[in-house]
């Protein structure tokens, strides 16, 4: 008799609970919707108004309003989509190449340690050089054409690539090269196809993954030698003090980067779709 | 007690003395011989007499000076006329208060195109080297706007006319420019005192197939500029910095072993021996002058070509960018 | 019965940082055909170590291992079951369980319908498309027993298989394990540091104290499978196993 109505209360707030937990989650969810909606507007607003009242110079700071003008300007002179696709064929050159020599030389610096340990001073001189600081060899080594752009790009690429592969080499179980070993797996290349690479592929994928992002950084340096493309055209459009161009492109490149990535991860999610 | 006062007052004076006597001058310069005038004019006490403390600062290029000088954060421009168009243009209020060089600009050849001029006219040499190499040249100058690419197209297209397909361009800073022709990575390129001076020595196989008076006559190089608001705050100050500027375009032309041990400043010191200095002052690439009315004709000539090139959307009317008052009021006082 | 597994006068020694740590001594031991063999001791001794050294994974100091097989190059003799699972994880079950048999020259559905088979021995028949992220330990380690018992070995070997288990899963791997022994007959090397684990499913159980490890006890059980937890006997052996273990080693 003593229980009943405290065993009724419990199951009744509980009830109640659940309902309101439920209303609490799509608010919160529309709610955020709105607040990002809001932050974006009011962001947007502050921006259009701080040049607009003056208070900064135009060619200093363009105002949002300018962009789609000088958006299409750019397109309709085709400088937009040369420019684009000038520097993504650099920006793909150089990922891929430094990726493919950074991931290798990684990998099998990771399986040798008489390797590692050869090329570990070597390694700890040249990988501190900024990619700017590339230039001067770049123009000398060749010219100004794409290559010495791609060859900035693809430096940045290679280290990072290194020593994600190195790392995630390393970072391999022991007890699943053990296990190769003992069903008959004695052989390197057997061990490195079916064991090493699948299980360092995480580890490099993340490197990959910020090398994406690092060689567009590097897009801009390298091309601002003379080599057409987005850094050029940056550079050419803040020398006229086209400021609005300037910041056309910086979208361009942030889109760019962020398609690019998003592809990425989509490919990612695929190849280790064996994961939690 | 006394004693304190007496030190507080004492203080007191002399701190209000300097800050009334030195007025900070923020100068900003591209490493060009054009900008010798302001040097010679600290190295000799000038400035500081006028009651000017000199805060000189390196920049790559004008444009990016230009946006210094529009956002407040330096006082004085000093660099070439070309970019103060397209800022006007931009609603900034720009004024030309003295010009420094004319002509200064000048066109290398590298080993591979210098040959071919022997005996042949520019635009055939060009030809010829396409012909030879199967590209056109590549010529190495600064962005579109800037003073140097629009001369370079003056003369490669307006002056000796030289087929568009035979000539490539390429843009880059004034450093790296310098170093593609050292290098060879360029065909030819745009050249400045001192750059020009020190690229013969770097690599004797150059030649300078073209002087600035043939690329174009009285070509408005460097000038000294100040934002219009800038120059109504401080008419005193400008008025004298235009008058040592006169002084020290004097003192260039005909003292110019003593002018020259102060311009180092300008390159970095010990990085230009004064011997490249004194050579690259005495070029027939160096023309100083001071007078903005030397180039007001020739500025307008430079605003239509470059709208024919598509740097300026259009030609606006030059009245405003030269302060000739100023300079006027500057030499009768001198 | 011939020896199936013929270990003479196996010695051992660690050597790490100029330590030297003798594990093994002297150990000889013969492992009948056909029979369940539990190695007994408690952990440390070296059991690991015997197994290794068996499986061809660590070479001995002094003695020999011999083994009574015909050797195939496209076939394993011996397979191992590790006291983790050590599956893949970018593998399905099915290709973990099929993982050794990728040496010989047997087709891909050759060697996945051999490895279905298996998984079906183990109790895991439709578990094939899962990755193992997605099984509970117990099906885990089912799933490393498969993949030895999928090659068809002529011994198996196992370094305490079902310790990191909880008591329930691990009971039903063992009469599993009993089970299998009884339908396929093959030599079978159990390491384990439970008396009750021995008894409830070995034929011999080899008691290795001491250090460096000797082979102090032997004792033969010939209840037949299946067996009850928990009787009389099973007591009895226990508690002979147990003064055996704490005996100094001679």
């Amino acid at each position: 008799m003593v229980c009943s109505p405290s065993r009724f209360t419990i199951a009744q707030s509980r009830a109640t609970n659940g309902n309101e937990s439920r209303t609490a989650d799509t608010v919160t969810r529309t709610k955020s919707v709105a607040l990002s909606a809001f932050g974006l507007a009011g962001f947007l607003l502050i921006w259009e108004l701080v040049p607009g009242l003056g208070l900064v110079p135009a060619t200093i700071l363009p105002p949002p309003s300018a962009l789609p003008g000088a958006f299409l300007s750019e397109i309709r002179n085709g400088i937009w989509l040369s420019a684009l696709s000038r520097s993504l064929s650099h920006y793909l050159a150089g990922l891929t190449i430094g990726c493919v020599l950074g991931v290798s030389l990684g990998i099998f610096t990771g399986l040798w340690m008489p390797l590692e340990a050869t090329l570990a001073w070597v390694v700890r001189i040249l990988r501190p050089i900024p990619g700017l600081a590339w230039v001067p060899f770049a123009i000398l080594w060749f010219g100004i054409a794409p290559a010495a752009a791609i060859f900035i790009i693809s430096t940045g690429v290679f280290w990072i690539s290194y020593f994600a592969a190195l790392g995630a080499v390393r970072a391999v179980d022991r007890e699943l090269i053990e296990l190769a070993d003992a069903f008959g797996f004695r052989r390197a290349d057997q061990k490195l196809f079916k064991v090493i690479l699948p299980a360092a592929t995480p580890g490099i994928l993340v490197g990959v993954r910020t090398a994406l992002g690092q060689a567009w950084m590097a897009v801009v340096a390298a091309e601002i030698f003379g080599v057409p493309g987005l850094g050029q055209r940056m550079m050419q459009a803040s020398n006229l003090l086209a400021s609005d161009i300037v910041v056309v492109y910086m979208a361009t490149m942030a889109a760019a980067y962020g398609a690019i990535d998003s592809i990425f991860v989509a490919v990612q999610s695929w190849l280790l779709r064996w994961k939690r | 007690m006394r004693f304190w006062k007496i030190v507080a007052t004492g203080l007191a004076v002399s701190w209000a003395a300097t800050a009334s006597a030195q007025q900070p001058l923020r100068v900003g310069f591209i490493p060009v011989m054009g900008v010798a005038q302001v040097f010679v004019a600290e190295g000799e006490g000038w400035l500081k007499e006028a009651g000017l403390k000199f805060q000189p600062a390196t920049f790559e290029s004008g444009p990016n000076m230009i946006q210094a000088l529009s956002s407040g954060t330096l006082d004085v421009y000093v660099a070439g006329l070309g970019p103060l168009l397209t800022a006007r243009t931009k609603g900034i209020d720009v004024r030309v208060i003295a010009a420094t060089v004319v002509e200064e600009m000048g066109f290398a050849a590298g080993s591979t195109l210098a040959p071919l001029f022997d005996g042949r006219p520019p635009a055939a040499a060009f030809k010829a080297f396409r012909e030879k190499n199967k590209r056109p040249a590549k010529v190495a100058t600064q962005p579109l706007g800037s003073g140097p690419n629009t001369a370079v197209q003056h003369w490669l297209f307006e002056v000796v006319k030289v087929d568009k397909a035979d000539v490539e361009i390429v843009e880059m800073g004034i450093d790296a420019t310098q170093r593609a022709l050292a290098t060879g990575a360029v065909e030819g390129g745009s050249v400045r005192e001192p750059a020009w001076t020190i690229l013969q020595k770097q690599n004797p196989a150059i030649k300078l197939v073209a002087t600035g008076k043939e690329m174009f006559p009285n070509f408005p190089g460097v000038v000294v500029a100040v934002l219009g608001s800038f120059a109504d705050k401080n008419p005193k100050a400008v008025e004298d910095l235009v008058r040592v500027t006169v002084r020290a375009t004097k003192l260039l032309k005909e003292k110019p072993d003593q002018a020259v041990k102060h311009i180092g400043a300008a390159f970095g010191k010990g990085l230009v021996s004064d011997d490249i200095l004194l050579t690259a002052l005495k070029s027939p690439q160096t023309q100083f002058t001071s007078d903005p009315r030397s180039i007001a004709e020739s500025t307008v000539k430079l605003q239509d070509y470059q709208v024919k090139i598509g740097v300026l959307k259009k030609a606006e009317p030059l009245d405003g960018l030269f302060a000739q008052s100023v300079y006027d009021r500057a030499i009768a006082g001198n | 019965m011939e020896a199936m597994i013929d270990l003479d006068n196996i010695g051992l020694t660690f050597t790490r940082d100029g330590t030297e740590t003798e594990v093994l001594r002297g150990l000889t031991l013969a492992i009948p055909a056909g029979r369940l063999v539990a190695v007994l001791g408690p952990s440390g001794v070296g059991k690991s170590t015997l197994l290794r050294v068996i499986a061809g994974l660590l070479a001995p100091n002094t003695g020999s291992v011999t083994l009574d097989i015909t050797p195939d190059r496209n076939k394993l003799s011996v397979a191992m079951v590790f006291q983790d699972a050590r599956l893949l994880p970018w593998r399905k079950v099915w290709s973990n369980a099929a993982f050794g048999l990728e040496h010989g020259q047997l087709s891909s559905a050759e060697r996945r319908s051999k490895a279905e088979a298996a998984l079906a021995l183990v109790g895991l028949a439709g578990f094939s498309e899962r990755y193992p992220h997605e099984l509970s330990g117990g099906q885990r380690q089912r799933v490393a027993l498969a993949r030895a018992l999928a090659v068809d070995p002529e011994i198996l070997l196992m370094d305490e298989p079902f310790a990191a288990l909880d008591a329930i899963t691990r009971e039903g791997l063992q009469d599993e394990l009993a089970r299998i022994h009884a339908a396929t007959g093959k030599t079978i090397v159990f390491v384990t540091h439970s008396i009750d684990e021995a008894v409830h499913i070995a034929n011999e159980v080899v008691v290795l104290t001491g250090r460096p490890a000797q082979a102090t006890a032997k004792v033969t059980i010939d209840a037949p499978q299946p067996r009850r937890r928990g009787g009389a006997d099973t007591a009895d052996l226990v508690a002979r196993l147990r003064a055996g273990l704490l005996e100094p080693a001679s």
